[in-house]
């Protein structure tokens, strides 16, 4: 049954797939750009300045690059940047790359489409209230899907929140969606499976049904194979990158990636996420891997103790054909099961490296109930985050 | 400022080249075709008088433009007419154009791809899609003229020879 | 899941759904800036007290600076000029459009015009005319069909120069679209079911054309599961507001669905009997739709075999073998328009021969046939059918959808195009 009321929204424009960065330029043009500024670190631009420009010949366009966002970049970067875009005139900007990157080109936008102290006035949720300049995304394999949502953040002190900073086009290109480290493209999968099965098992809101779904299935289809052939031996012409299958397997999790950051500026965040970010302060593992190993059983928690009818998770987890030839009442178990296999199996090809259970992620168990305190919320409280947090350290499944 | 640079991607002046000599030889054959062909014929004879469409690529990309005269003649009006045509065919960029016209994208499958835009008369457009179609058999051999279009149509085998034939050196030579 | 070698989404709209979501229309406007509205509607929706109900919800921080009624069945160029004129003087600044396409089509051209600040609508027809946003327009749907409040196109008739313009741009798309159950509640059974038909067609089109791709897939759908769990269900009781929010939503999400995908003959054929005789968009769309895929078969069994999920569900789906699914969906189909037709005594027809205006008479008599299909050959989403058709093609199928027999696909054998069909 449909919820009382439910909303959805996604203002990005998605291209994804074969010569997609060809499009930008009339894209472009369809939204009044014509002097774009590409945004993005040493590494993205010295392997793909030249994929870029050869999608602009021919389109008249000047095109600026700054290449100069590290990790630690702040707000003397967004100065020094709005500096250069409005000495050189440019009308709209483009992000190329993960994470830092597209936070400063988000934060440059809204230097750059108003006042120069607007920054400080303008932190916090839905402060924006008008559109900003034009602003793509183009993304790499460990994008994580933030960079398609309406956050960016500047320090822990200043952080922005708006549909106004989500991007109008986001451009997934073959081309730009090369290998990645297994543990890179494990840890954004998992976020957008996490962020995705939270959203999908919440409520049924058929406006962003899609994007989960989409998110869903494209990860638990594809992240095994991609993750599997980053451990082969490279074939000769590898680099020509003409692995169809490959290639379109990366897309595939790309496109999960962006889906999960529209999804994320819809929803409010799932307790598998919170708990993902709290528990990656403590040890030494990503957060996308950390929410990896708790969603199983807070879903589990979801269903078996909150007796929410999660049948249905199994539609996205395993196909239409097998949701189908599996009778009702296994589905979600069956669902759980694949996920977990999942892990265990990365658990393998990875040689341990990514962790099945809060155990193999080597954190003390004596820190549980310091992260239960911390994410406890009214609808889960610190015992049963608690609760949760120790079936996942454990590996234990929660049963009815 | 070590860090930031000015790129000016320039043009592709080889495949520019290319696709100005392949716009200019479809173009010559689709005015050959509609004397040969009964069915370009009939598509032309039904559009208005004085009706004109361009095909061509964004940011000033190759174009061809073709019309009918005041008297119903089809005329290849070359590339840079005058005219603001009535149908205007535009392929975003000239990459996709490439594409197109190396056959690895199809038509209809450039359009389910957004990669091209139609501005006028939408049923003029339909006229002209479906003359490209038939001109398309015409100069193309069969394998590749299948991937083209979405049914390759039977024809007798006049048409396959004498008619090809016409066209193609009516295209060559230009009358 | 099938993912197209390159495809494209885009539905900038936020769509607002629930039981009493009109409510929360003037926070939304006063999130855009929006001080003052004009409310855009026809004479039916007014009549039908549905105005009431929208002015009701609107607070006092929005001022309502004008409501106007005056919008015909197609809209027109002439009352376009006039309601611009009417939202400039009465110091309006933003649109809600409460209706179906037509006034949603009308309040589309009013914000160009008051946006762009022009008098001339000529200007900004075709691709690309139109280069940023236009000022804020809340779409209302007041039938649950034509997805128009997710489209990004307008047709707007201009009578003296004897044309039709067509605009389409992504900055057309409204920035709001309200589905609230109040809004359907009182539609005739005959209308929701032809609007409801109509939205399942966009899906079902959109999940089997040329330009589909995984968001359409999915919205596809849902929103055909949503029609076949609710419809009957609200023919029978009319003021179930679970299943009109239900349809509501099915029909926004096919719109969205459809406006990425385009659809194909079932459209093409469908627009041309509008064309020239004048039947109900509806009621073309859900007599057609069992034809175009048929038609399409050899092409596309295999999506339109995976539609039965929604159909049918998912008992149905895994008892019948895979070759036989796009048959079986086909009929299902044309069982559930029977059914409608059952439970409207006759008002949702199931082929071209039973379409009778309101005296009785057939609205598509055989002999306008050939002119249906030459002027099917003109509309423009014959380009993203998946099979080529010419005149011959159209008339036979429209034969077929004229005596309401299944098309009998050995037809078409020796264009050698359906030789394949086994492949299946």
């Amino acid at each position: 049954m449909l919820p009382e009321s439910f909303n959805f929204m996604c203002p990005s424009k998605t291209g994804s797939g074969f010569r997609a960065l060809d499009q930008l330029p009339s894209d472009l043009v369809a939204i009044n750009a014509s002097h774009p500024l590409i945004i993005t670190d040493k590494y993205c631009s010295g392997k793909y300045t030249k994929t870029i420009e050869n999608a602009f010949k021919c389109s008249e366009m000047t095109l600026g690059i700054y290449n100069g966002i590290k990790s630690n970049s702040g707000i003397e970067t967004v100065s020094e940047l709005a500096k250069i875009y409005n000495n050189n005139g440019f009308d709209s900007i483009i992000a190329l790359g993960h994470g830092r990157i597209a936070d400063i080109a988000k934060i440059l936008n809204i230097v750059v489409s108003g006042k120069p102290d607007d920054l400080k006035e303008l932190a916090g949720v839905d402060k924006i209230t008008s559109p900003l300049k034009p602003f793509v995304y183009i993304p790499v394999l460990n994008s994580d899907g933030r960079e398609a949502t309406g956050d960016a953040y500047l320090d822990d002190e200043i952080s922005f929140s708006s549909n106004f900073l989500m991007p109008n086009i986001v451009c997934i290109d073959p081309r730009i969606i090369t290998e990645e480290s297994p543990y890179k493209v494990i840890n954004s999968a998992f976020r957008a499976l996490t962020i995705a099965s939270e959203s999908y098992t919440e409520g049924d809101n058929p406006l962003s049904g899609a994007y989960e779904h989409i998110a869903i299935e494209f990860v638990m289809t594809n992240l095994k194979n991609v993750v599997e052939n980053s451990y082969k031996e490279k074939k000769r012409f590898s680099k020509l990158n003409l692995d169809t299958t490959e290639s379109k397997e990366r897309i595939c999790l790309v496109n999960a990636s962006i889906m999960s950051g529209y999804i994320y500026s819809n929803k409010p965040q799932g307790i598998s996420e919170k708990l993902g970010y709290a528990i990656s302060k403590k040890c030494r593992v990503e957060p996308g891997i950390a929410m990896g190993i708790v969603l199983p059983y807070s879903l589990e928690y979801k269903a078996n103790r909150k007796n929410y009818d999660l049948e249905k998770f199994m539609l996205p987890i395993a196909g239409l054909d097998i949701y189908c030839s599996t009778p009702a009442g296994q589905r979600f178990d069956s669902a759980i099961g694949q996920i977990r296999y999942l892990q265990n199996e990365f658990y393998s090809i990875t040689s341990t490296e990514v962790p099945r259970t809060l155990e193999d992620a080597g954190l003390d168990e004596s820190m549980l109930s310091e992260i239960a305190k911390e994410v406890a919320c009214d609808d889960y409280h610190e015992a049963t985050c608690f609760f949760i947090l120790e079936h996942a350290f454990y590996g234990k499944p929660v049963l009815p | 400022m070590g860090n930031f640079a000015t790129l000016q991607p320039g043009g592709r002046p080889l495949v520019r080249f290319y696709l100005a000599f392949m716009l200019w030889f479809v173009g010559r054959a689709i005015q050959a075709a509609a004397l040969v062909d009964p069915n370009v014929r009939k598509e032309f004879n039904d559009l208005p008088d004085d009706f004109s469409f361009s095909l061509g690529a964004a940011f000033n990309g190759p174009q061809m433009a073709i019309g009918k005269d005041s008297n119903g003649k089809v005329k290849y009006l070359g590339k840079n007419s005058n005219i603001v045509p009535q149908v205007k065919i535009t392929i975003k960029s000239m990459e996709a154009l490439f594409l197109l016209f190396t056959f690895r994208e199809s038509t209809p499958v450039a359009n389910s791809r957004e990669r091209m835009t139609v501005e006028g008369n939408l049923s003029h457009a339909c006229a002209c899609v479906r003359i490209l179609d038939i001109v398309q058999v015409y100069l193309l051999p069969k394998p590749i003229a299948k991937l083209a279009i979405k049914r390759y149509p039977k024809w007798s085998l006049k048409k396959h020879t004498i008619n090809r034939l016409l066209i193609n050196l009516r295209a060559i030579i230009g009358f | 899941m099938h993912l197209p070698e390159y495809y494209e989404f885009c539905c900038t709209v936020k769509t607002v759904a629930g039981h009493d979501v009109l409510e929360s229309i003037p926070e939304l406007l006063s999130k855009m800036n929006s001080k003052k509205t004009m409310i855009i509607t026809d004479k039916g929706v007014e009549l039908a007290g549905l105005v009431k109900i929208v002015t009701d919800a609107i607070s006092e921080n929005i001022e309502i600076g004008a409501i106007e009624s005056d919008v015909p069945p197609d809209s027109d160029v002439r009352v376009v000029n006039n309601l611009s004129k009417i939202y400039v003087k009465n110091g309006c600044d933003s649109i809600i459009a409460v209706g179906g396409g037509s006034v949603l089509d009308t309040a589309k051209g009013v914000n160009i015009i008051v946006s762009e600040n022009s008098d001339d609508l000529m200007k900004f027809t075709g691709a690309g005319a139109l280069k940023r946003k236009l000022r804020p327009l809340v779409a209302v749907p007041t039938t649950s069909g034509t997805g128009s409040e997710v489209t990004s196109v307008a047709v707007i008739a201009d009578p003296e120069r004897n044309k039709k313009m067509a605009f389409s741009s992504l900055y057309l798309l409204p920035d709001i679209a309200v589905l609230d159950s109040r809004m359907t509640l009182t539609l005739p059974d005959f209308l929701t079911s032809q609007t409801a038909m109509d939205a399942l067609t966009h899906a079902a089109e959109a999940y089997t054309c040329l330009s589909k791709n995984p968001v359409s897939d999915i919205h596809a759908i849902n929103a055909i599961k949503l029609i076949t769990e609710n419809l009957l269900n609200v023919i029978k009781n009319p003021t179930d507001k679970e299943g009109r929010l239900a349809l509501a939503t099915a029909a926004n999400i096919a719109g969205m669905s459809f406006s990425n995908s385009m659809v194909g003959m079932v459209h093409t054929l469908g627009h041309s009997i509008g064309a020239v005789c004048h039947v109900p968009h509806g009621t073309c769309m859900s007599i057609l739709l069992p034809y175009g895929l048929e038609y399409n078969m050899h092409k596309t069994g295999e999506y339109t075999g995976e539609l039965l999920y929604p159909l049918a569900g998912d008992k149905v789906y895994s008892k019948t073998p895979k070759s036989k699914r796009p048959e079986k969906a086909i009929e299902y189909i044309r069982d559930l328009n029977q059914k409608l037709c059952d439970a409207t005594d006759g008002r949702h027809p199931v082929c071209l021969k039973d379409v009778l205006d309101r005296d009785g008479n057939m609205m598509v008599p055989e002999d306008k046939l050939p002119e249906i299909a030459k002027t099917a050959l003109g509309d423009g989403s014959i380009f993203y059918n998946p099979e080529e058709l010419d005149f011959d093609d159209i008339l036979k199928v429209l034969k077929f959808a004229w005596s309401g027999e299944k098309l009998d696909r050995s037809l078409w054998i020796h264009k050698n195009s359906f030789k394949n069909q086994e492949s299946l």
